[in-house]
């Protein structure tokens, strides 16, 4: 018989867990730098939900599960409700299968077996214990070389007592603690040595010995890890990993997939530089307001339109330390340049800032809507129907505050807005019908501002896939463009004379920004 | 490589594998039909097929979406 039960994950969560397993990965435990990521805010580390989930098995099942087989799909946010599907196995005797789900979508998948798994003996390599190096308080940064040709580490591993109140707190104190601990050492080696500060935790084959089943763990112990596979075309690393008592004893076997994520840089100013006939002296052409422009596409169409000779006003919710990076990148064309910090969602904020430009006597040349959230992987079901319909409210609000308050100001004789929408409209992604609802409602928007503002000149985006933030996911930057090629194929569209009064559709290729 | 029965069962091995115990694998299964295969289970698809099989397949295999017989096709033909 199956049965289901909800859960619900708090920062507090969380940070009690990186104590336990020593996995202070900024992805799980700093909200302000998450907020910028792929997810958009931290994630539940995905061996606390593992935990969790162990914890809904009967006490019987919990207590003699010596090896586990885990794979994840999508991320858990803090604060959201997910629920832990639970039955034995129909096909293997002796196995339970378990299946967290949230977003409408199947977002962990675990086997739990009585028996140890044969496929998680392998062994990583020589033992030098006089080479063990000391577990790391803040996530490594290797380079690709350093991952893909390392010799096996050696790294001392101690976990903390805080496991036993993680595990009381999910129910999952009847868990073998070789099998808790196994958990929190995978999350650690993940999130904290390979790859470390860019590591994505995707799924894990765990085994623990049998003398190590029971007991409190001995201090000592330190953990053996060997990079058996890196994908260039993914990052996606495999990693052989095991546990080893201070007397020698292997207590938690693994192998590890996990995914190094691409961090996003800042835009190189030298690719976005426009054609020596299109470059005009920064400051010469209009005032352009560009809404999220802080880092990313944003950030690139900003320096583009500068290198076109305009002056800029750009606002940001979070990523001051980018925007500061953004001024440096103009050059000489800094002081065309104004960056503010102000969530688009804001109306006072915005309002405040169109009295302002409209107290300097500014019209707008153009304006920029491109503030935009993150789509977590998500399911349509009448379930996750509210979910969708709050992400299509915040996006829409991300475009609607800013357009309200600036409207009156663009110039309506050759004014121009862009509305940055995607390509993933003309074929949407099986999991993002969010994303896709709000891009439609979005250009809906455009429609209406070119119907009822005549002479603004309304620009719909559908750029594709770029290689931002967002698409900073495993396989998310596979096929996807540069956001210098697409700013600076856009910057030259805007530029252009060619572009009519009412709706333009800029839908380029990937050819096309390219070229 | 031809597409004989011990091909289909490596093929029916590496699903497995991957979407767990007893799926019926016809040539039409895809991400419409299966709703574990999205994006990340298609790389480690990619991945299990290219340690299975010992060869590269072209970016299209994780680029595009594919659909068991696709994904046979891709194997067979970028076979050694």
């Amino acid at each position: 018989m199956r049965s289901e039960r909800e859960l619900t994950f708090a920062q507090d969560d969380i940070d009690l867990f990186a104590e336990a397993s020593g996995d202070h990965n900024p992805l799980h435990v700093e909200p302000e730098l998450a907020a910028r990521s792929a997810f958009g805010s931290t994630v539940v580390p995905g061996a606390l939900l593992a935990i969790a989930m162990l914890g809904t098995l009967p006490d019987d099942a919990a207590r003699s599960v010596r090896s586990l087989r885990l794979s994840f799909s999508g991320p858990v946010l803090p604060g959201t409700t997910v629920a832990v599907n639970v039955g034995p196995s129909t096909r293997a005797r002796g196995a339970w299968e378990l299946a967290l789900t949230g977003r409408g979508k199947t977002l962990v998948r675990m086997r739990a077996r009585v028996a140890r798994a044969d496929s998680v003996l392998h062994q990583p390599g020589d033992r030098d214990a006089r080479a063990l190096a000391a577990m790391r308080t803040a996530p490594a940064e290797p380079s690709i070389a350093e991952l893909v040709d390392a010799p096996p580490r050696f790294v001392e591993y101690r976990i903390g007592d805080e496991l036993q109140r993680v595990a009381a707190r999910w129910g999952a104190e009847s868990v073998a603690p070789a099998v808790l601990e196994g958990l929190a050492w995978a999350s650690y080696v993940v999130g904290m040595e390979v790859p470390g500060r860019h590591g994505l935790f995707s799924g894990l084959e765990l085994g623990v010995g049998e003398e190590a089943a029971d007991g409190v763990p001995a201090p000592g112990a330190r953990q053996e890890l060997t990079v058996r596979d890196y994908d260039d075309r993914t990052g996606q690393l495999q990693i052989d990993a095991r546990l080893v008592t201070a007397a020698g004893t292997a207590r938690c076997v693994a192998a590890i997939e996990c995914f190094e994520l691409v961090d996003t840089g800042d835009p190189d100013p030298a690719a976005l530089a426009p054609a020596a006939a299109d470059a005009a002296p920064a400051g010469s052409r209009g005032l352009v307001a560009v809404i999220g422009g802080s880092r990313g596409f944003g950030a690139a169409l900003t320096l583009a339109l500068l290198g076109h000779g305009h002056r800029l006003r750009v606002t940001y919710a979070s990523s001051g330390d980018h925007a500061e990076r953004l001024v440096a990148l103009a050059g000489a064309g800094r002081d065309a340049i104004a960056v503010d910090r102000v969530d688009a969602r804001d109306a006072e904020a915005m309002e405040a800032l169109a009295a302002e430009l409209r107290a300097a006597g500014e019209r707008l040349e153009g304006l920029v809507l491109n503030a935009a959230l993150p789509p977590l992987a998500m399911g349509l079901t009448a379930a996750s129907g509210g979910e969708l319909a709050a992400y299509l409210a915040d996006s829409v609000r991300l475009a609607a505050v800013p357009l309200g308050a600036l409207l009156p100001l663009v110039d309506r004789d050759r004014g121009w807005i862009v509305f940055c929408s995607s390509s993933a409209l003309s074929a949407p992604p099986r999991d993002w019908p969010h994303y896709v609802a709000a891009k439609g409602a979005l250009e809906g928007l455009a429609g209406w501002v070119a119907q009822n503002a005549p002479g603004i000149r309304v620009v719909v985006l559908r750029p594709p896939k770029m290689r931002t933030a967002i698409t900073s996911t495993p396989g998310g930057r596979l096929g996807a463009a540069s956001v210098e090629s697409v700013a600076a194929w856009t910057a030259a569209r805007l530029a252009g004379e060619d572009l009519d009064a009412g709706v333009t559709v800029l839908e380029p290729s990937l050819a096309e920004v390219r070229a | 490589m031809i597409r004989d029965d011990s091909f289909d069962q490596a093929f029916l091995e590496v699903f497995e594998d991957i979407f767990g115990w007893g799926i019926e694998l016809t040539d039409e299964i895809g991400p419409h039909s299966l709703e574990a295969w999205d994006s990340l289970a298609q790389i480690r698809l990619v991945h299990e097929l290219e340690t299975r099989f010992g060869l590269r397949l072209p970016d299209e295999a994780l680029l595009e979406q594919q659909s068991v017989g696709s994904l046979k096709e891709l194997v067979l033909a970028n076979a050694q």
